[in-house]
């Protein structure tokens, strides 16, 4: 058997519908995005979006609409996923403040029969809310009643006799509900209007319809009363119609490109935006007239070009010409309209994006700073928001600047200059030496202060009460005062005894020093320093910290040779708790502090492994123990502040910055090789900054936002298709698309013109084909252009482009080494398109050699159809080309020479290799499994899955498990059976796992994001990263049967306290389901739903804990704790 | 018409929203996310959606049948006799003399 945990590391970002409304409070204003399974509350402020409340859903969205009955103060929400399940939404303040999601109606109203439509699900809500339309299927409408006093909302479907239904709306102002709609029949597309009648279940009439209207018309948008009546959008014109008379207009402005989403700004509906395919904004007004009757008609309808957006999916109007513009294309943003033109000439002004990494077309995953952990780099976006993504775990420091200088111990930051917000002075430590810079501007020198000793050590300065400097090294602690001449020694403290000082921690007010086994408090006055209270240990001081509460404050204290931690308190140093921790390696650094209003202790052993406690203030007894492993050598904890947060770094061989996340410390790599020491620095040069010391330098650079993946964007403004990592020559390859226009010259030839600047117009260098006019469509006005980039690894620049001939698409992309040929090739598949033919009859394999700066073309293979996939097989090339399988090999000629071939496929769209062994996937046909016969040099297929499924993604785990992924959002593992006795069963792959990952998988890498050689004490094996449609990431990873049975037993009590918002059951939700079949989901477990554990209070998960049974590691069973559970949760949060 | 007029008078629903948001360093990036509302607690939803379990075609033909036995004199129905009660006339007349049934 084979037991998988799936879960999102990113979360889904694509953007499917987006509401304002008064949802939270009558008052509030609030938008409210759904990104697929997701729901993100915000309100409207002064400042901005305020985010307030996520909510997950166990279901996609298909719909969202807001409504308002007339008994509510405010808004309510209804969503249909896209398994039907219906509901209604109320979100409010609950009785302890929060706010809380209230599901006021649900149930499922899918149909056992019925043609799910083609133009997808449509839902629409009576502007009176007295009753919800669905269009689910072909030829029935289903209407859901409003009824506000029943327990029972019965929905029923309504006989609609138009089968090809484009928009539906609800109009204004109808005695009984009335809806429009555009449908579509032999002779055109055409408006028409049903009257339904609630009693009775059915349409009681037509009102008024319009036949003929435009051929491409596919939007509809209800004008309100008193006006009426609807405007429909089509791919030329715009009409209003109210029954009686239209208006129609033809701008010009819209023929180029397809309108798809509009917002209505005002309520009287006189003005609307609309968003088309490019991400243009234009608005649309209604200029009125007075009839004779006194009544207002629309007299025109007037078009106006606003500006560039993102591609829109969805957009809201806010407020105050705040528009919010929802994308599956690239970065949703916050837009605000002005009637004044900015330098760009446009009417809209960007204000914030919103990060989306949605469409990941392809991925590869790279170590490329060599440091054992890997980045992502994922082709995401399409058109002009196409770009790569970097993506990490961890955070990053942008570097600003760096000094060489070696062999740091201790760095502190000062501010010299009097009443000044900022540091100016950096005082370094060596052995035996203390030096101090001036940071003037952005140059640093080196300067002295007087009464500070330059010839020792500092173990401690820092700028302290009444406008003074403090320093203390090893003989005792000096207070320097401001004078006359600059600085002096003001007063001074020695320690006395043989002993020196060792270890130090320092307040504003009072200095704790420890010398051997003695700890002295010592006062900081105006001009002197004052010792209050001395104690003395059983053992010698290894390290201490000072937590917050002045006067009265927790003192920690790390020792030797016993290897405990106590907590003493100010100020007669009284010892309050003692921790003896376990082993034998002695504590090297301590540290208290408050993150998210819990106060931690924190202690870092010699060996890079790390304990912390939290810390009760009052009686400083510690409690909930954990012990992580952060480095190998001895760590350095230090805090520091970023955007208003603590936050800790630990300095290690592996530095780890440490952070609170809904009240859990959070351990994110720093991508840095190695930090000795480090300080906060917040210079007028360099605000917000760290100063990090390494074995040679000193770095100041500034840290990323705190967040575990990092993701850093290279636009291109064009669609990337395939990515590919060649080490050898320190580039990535990357295929682009790009649209081109065709513009006619006078003499009647055509010349294509790019629409803007993108990656593969700009590129340092190009080659390949002059574009040609397409000889199967010469009027077309569009052309795509494909172009093999190839980009500098650190940089991201474009080095070189090289564009195909026309209609040739490049399909693939891989580096290979081939033969004992020395050189590292880029490969690129292509297929030649011919819009008559059903699937490609001609294609190429190219190969190219980047080096010195220079791409050239090494051969070319000319091939009988497409290529799909092209992977390095056995220092060959392996191909799938339609539906066959081919193995190319590297002639000493320098010729890809054909060398077997397998056929059993409809379309053989992915390939995956590990050693002699071979994993398609096919288009229908599910996962088949090849073995390359080396010594007969042919293909032989070992197993098969037969069941329909219509594969988007494959990936081999190990020798004999295999991860697919269909199109009906679907994961399913399979094995096959060497042991079996029959060769019929040897060929038949069996079933070990199938989930429903409610995402569309376009991509799956083996590997993960996590250090190799960080500490995931989670025992999983063979991960492997998803890369979906919607922009979420997913990994998958291999589990033991024990853990597996265990968690499932968790997971069963999890979908008991986790209610699910919408009464959509856990099972439902991940049941593998496609048209033809729904299973519940097995072997695999619901990381999502294991890792919500955490986010639980306590009491929640004690109660979730009841009654579960662990192995206490020797076999026998017994009650798990609730912190036995968190750490099995906590490393299995670790792994992503 | 000049792009003013599409412009002008936006709505506004409170004039303070978006007035303190800075653009002066560029475009931002929203990176504060949401936190999670993890529900424990079990609200019970007052209304169920329920989907009409009657086939399509049936409700039609009962809908028809009924209709037409609405139109057409209904002649078992005794509230139709009640309502119109000065037609006190029975239309059926007791059968006295039957010899048969």
């Amino acid at each position: 058997m084979a037991y998988h945990y799936v879960v999102t590391a990113q979360k889904p970002t694509a953007v499917i519908s987006c509401v304002t409304g008064n949802f939270t409070s009558p008052t509030d204003l609030n938008l409210l995005v759904a990104k697929v399974s997701r729901l993100e509350m915000y309100l409207v402020t002064p400042e901005g979006l305020r985010p307030m409340k996520e909510v997950g859903l166990y279901g996609r969205v298909a719909k969202m609409k807001m409504f308002r009955p007339p008994y509510e103060n405010k808004d309510l929400v209804f969503i249909l996923t896209a398994r039907y399940n219906a509901m209604i939404l109320e979100w409010r303040t609950g009785s302890n403040g929060e706010l809380e999601v209230v599901t006021r109606a649900h149930g499922n109203v899918s149909d056992r029969i019925g043609k799910p439509s083609e133009n997808g699900i449509l839902a629409v809500i009576d502007p009176q809310a007295r009753v919800i339309g669905l269009r689910l299927y072909d030829g029935l409408f289903k209407i859901i009643p409003l009824d506000k006093d029943s327990t029972e909302l019965k929905a029923a479907s309504l006989r609609l006799d138009e089968l090809n239904v484009y928009d539906v709306e609800f109009l204004h102002g109808c005695s009984n509900p009335t809806i429009i709609l555009i449908h579509q029949d032999l002779n055109g597309r055409h408006i028409k209007t049903h009257e339904i009648n609630l009693r009775e279940k059915e349409f009681m009439k037509i009102p008024w319809k319009q036949d003929n209207v435009e051929t491409e018309a596919s939007i509809l948008i209800p004008v309100p009363s008193p006006l009426g009546g609807a405007i429909v959008i089509g791919q030329e014109s715009i009409v209003y119609h109210d029954g009686q008379s239209y208006v129609a207009v033809a701008p010009p402005q819209i023929k180029l490109t397809p309108i798809n989403c509009y917002c209505r700004v005002d309520g009287r509906g006189l003005r609307y935006l609309l968003g088309d395919i490019a991400g243009r904004l234009f608005m649309l007004l209604l200029e009125l007239q007075e009839k004779m009757d006194g009544t207002q008609a629309v007299k025109d309808l007037k078009v106006e070009l606003l500006g560039d957006i993102p591609i829109p999916e969805c957009m809201t109007y806010l407020d105050n010409g705040v528009v919010f513009i929802g994308s599956r294309l690239g970065d949703s943003a916050l837009v605000r309209l002005s009637a004044s033109r900015d330098e760009a000439s446009q009417y809209v002004q960007p204000m914030e994006s919103f990060t989306s990494l949605a469409p990941i077309v392809d991925m590869c995953v790279v170590d490329l700073e060599r440091q054992g952990q890997n980045q992502l780099i994922t082709c995401s976006g399409a058109f002009k928001m196409g770009s790569l993504r970097i993506i990490r775990n961890g955070i990053g420091i942008q570097e600003q600047a760096s000094i060489d200088l070696p062999g740091i111990k201790g760095m502190w930051a000062l501010t010299l200059a009097p009443n000044h917000a900022y540091h100016d002075t950096l005082v370094l430590a060596f052995v035996g030496q203390t030096r101090v810079l001036t940071l003037n501007g952005e140059e640093v020198e080196e300067t002295e202060i007087k009464g500070f000793v330059s010839d020792r050590q500092t173990f401690y300065t820092g700028n302290v009460c009444h406008d003074q400097l403090i320093q203390v090294t090893d003989e005792g602690i000096r207070l320097i005062a401001r004078a006359a001449g600059g600085w002096r020694l003001a007063a001074e403290w020695r320690v006395a005894g043989s002993r020196a000082l060792s270890v130090v921690a320092c307040g504003a007010a009072r200095v704790v020093a420890a010398a051997g086994p003695r700890l002295f408090l010592v006062h900081v006055g105006d001009q002197q320093l004052e010792l209050k209270a001395e104690v003395c240990m059983e053992e010698e001081v290894a390290c201490l910290d000072l937590g917050p509460g002045e006067d009265e404050a927790l003192l920690g204290v790390g020792l030797w040779t016993d290897i405990s931690v106590r907590v003493l308190k100010l100020p007669d140093l009284r010892p309050l708790h003692t921790e003896k921790l376990s082993g034998e390696i002695i504590p090297r650094s301590l540290l208290i502090c408050v993150l998210e209003g819990v106060c931690y202790l924190l202690c870092a052993l010699g060996d890079g492994s790390m304990f912390y406690f939290t810390v009760d203030q009052e009686t400083g007894v510690l409690t909930n123990k954990k012990k992580v492993t952060l480095g190998t050598q001895p760590t350095v904890l230090r805090s520091f502040r970023s955007l208003s947060t603590t936050n800790i770094f630990a300095c290690s061989d592996r530095p780890t910055v440490i952070f609170s996340s809904n009240h859990k410390l959070v351990f994110s790599n720093v991508n840095l090789k190695e930090v000795t020491h480090m300080c906060s620095l917040n210079a007028q040069a360099y605000p917000d900054s760290l100063a990090l010391a390494t074995d040679s330098t000193v770095t100041i650079g500034t840290i990323d936002e705190i967040q575990k993946l990092h993701i850093r964007t290279v636009p291109l403004g064009e669609t990337p298709r395939r990515i590919a990592y060649q080490e050898a020559s320190q580039t990535f390859g990357v295929i682009t698309m790009r649209v081109d226009k065709l513009e006619w010259s006078v003499g009647g030839g055509a010349a294509a013109v790019a629409v803007r600047a993108s990656a593969s117009t700009a590129a340092a260098s190009s080659s390949g084909a002059p574009l040609a006019q397409p000889k199967h469509a010469p009027n077309a006005l569009d052309l795509e252009v494909h172009n093999l980039l190839v980009l500098d690894h650190h940089t991201f620049e474009v080095l070189h482009a090289h564009q195909l001939m026309t209609n040739e698409f490049a399909m693939s992309l891989v580096s290979c080494k081939l033969g004992d040929d020395p050189n590292h090739y880029y490969a690129v598949g292509t297929a030649i398109l011919n819009p008559e033919e059903s699937e490609p009859k001609q294609g190429r394999i190219l190969l190219f050699h980047w080096s010195e700066g220079k791409l050239a073309q090494v051969a070319e293979k000319e091939i009988k159809g497409g290529c799909y996939t092209l992977v390095e097989f056995n220092g060959k090339l392996l191909a799938t080309i339609n539906s066959t399988v081919r193995l190319f090999e590297w002639t000493s000629e320098k010729e890809l020479r054909l060398e077997c071939s397998h056929f059993n496929n409809i379309v053989a769209l992915y390939l995956k290799v590990k050693g002699d062994f071979i994993l398609v996937g096919d288009l229908m046909r599910s996962l088949s499994l090849l073995q390359y016969k080396q010594m007969e040099g042919s293909f032989e297929e070992i197993a098969r899955d037969y069941s329909p499924n219509w594969m988007t993604a494959v990936e081999i785990l190990d020798d004999d498990t295999f991860l697919g992924a269909e199109n009906s959002f679907n994961l399913f593992v399979c094995q096959k059976d060497s042991a079996a006795t029959t060769d019929e069963e040897r060929q038949q792959m069996s079933y070990m796992g199938q989930f429903h990952v409610g995402d569309m998988v376009n991509v799956m890498r083996a590997g993960s994001l996590v250090g190799q050689h960080a500490d995931t004490a989670a025992p999983v094996a063979n991960p492997v990263l998803l890369a979906t449609v919607t922009g979420s990431i997913c990994l998958v990873v291999q589990l033991s049967q024990e853990l597996y049975d265990f968690l499932h037993q968790l997971e069963e009590r999890l979908t008991h306290t986790i209610k699910s918002v919408g009464k959509i059951p856990h099972s439902f939700w991940r049941s593998f389901n496609t048209d033809i079949k729904t299973e519940p989901a097995e072997g695999f477990i619901d990381g999502d739903l294991i890792e919500s554990f955490l986010d639980l209070s306590r009491d929640m998960q004690q109660e979730t804990v009841q009654g579960l049974q662990i192995d206490d590691g020797g076999g026998m069973m017994r009650d798990a704790t609730v912190d036995d559970l968190i750490k099995i949760v906590e490393d299995l949060t670790r792994i992503h | 018409m000049s792009v003013m007029e599409f412009l002008k008078d936006l709505p506004s629903y409170d004039e303070h929203n978006f007035t303190l948001f800075n653009t002066d360093h560029g475009i931002r990036n929203c990176s504060k996310r949401p936190s999670i509302y993890l529900p424990t607690k079990d609200i019970p939803s007052e209304q169920i959606i329920v989907t009409e379990k009657t086939n399509i075609l049936l409700r039609y033909l009962h809908q028809q049948w009924e209709k037409k036995n609405n139109n057409s004199p209904k002649k078992r129905d005794q509230s139709h006799i009640e309502q119109n009660g000065d037609d006190n006339r029975p239309r059926k007349r007791p059968c006295i003399n039957s010899p048969l049934n």
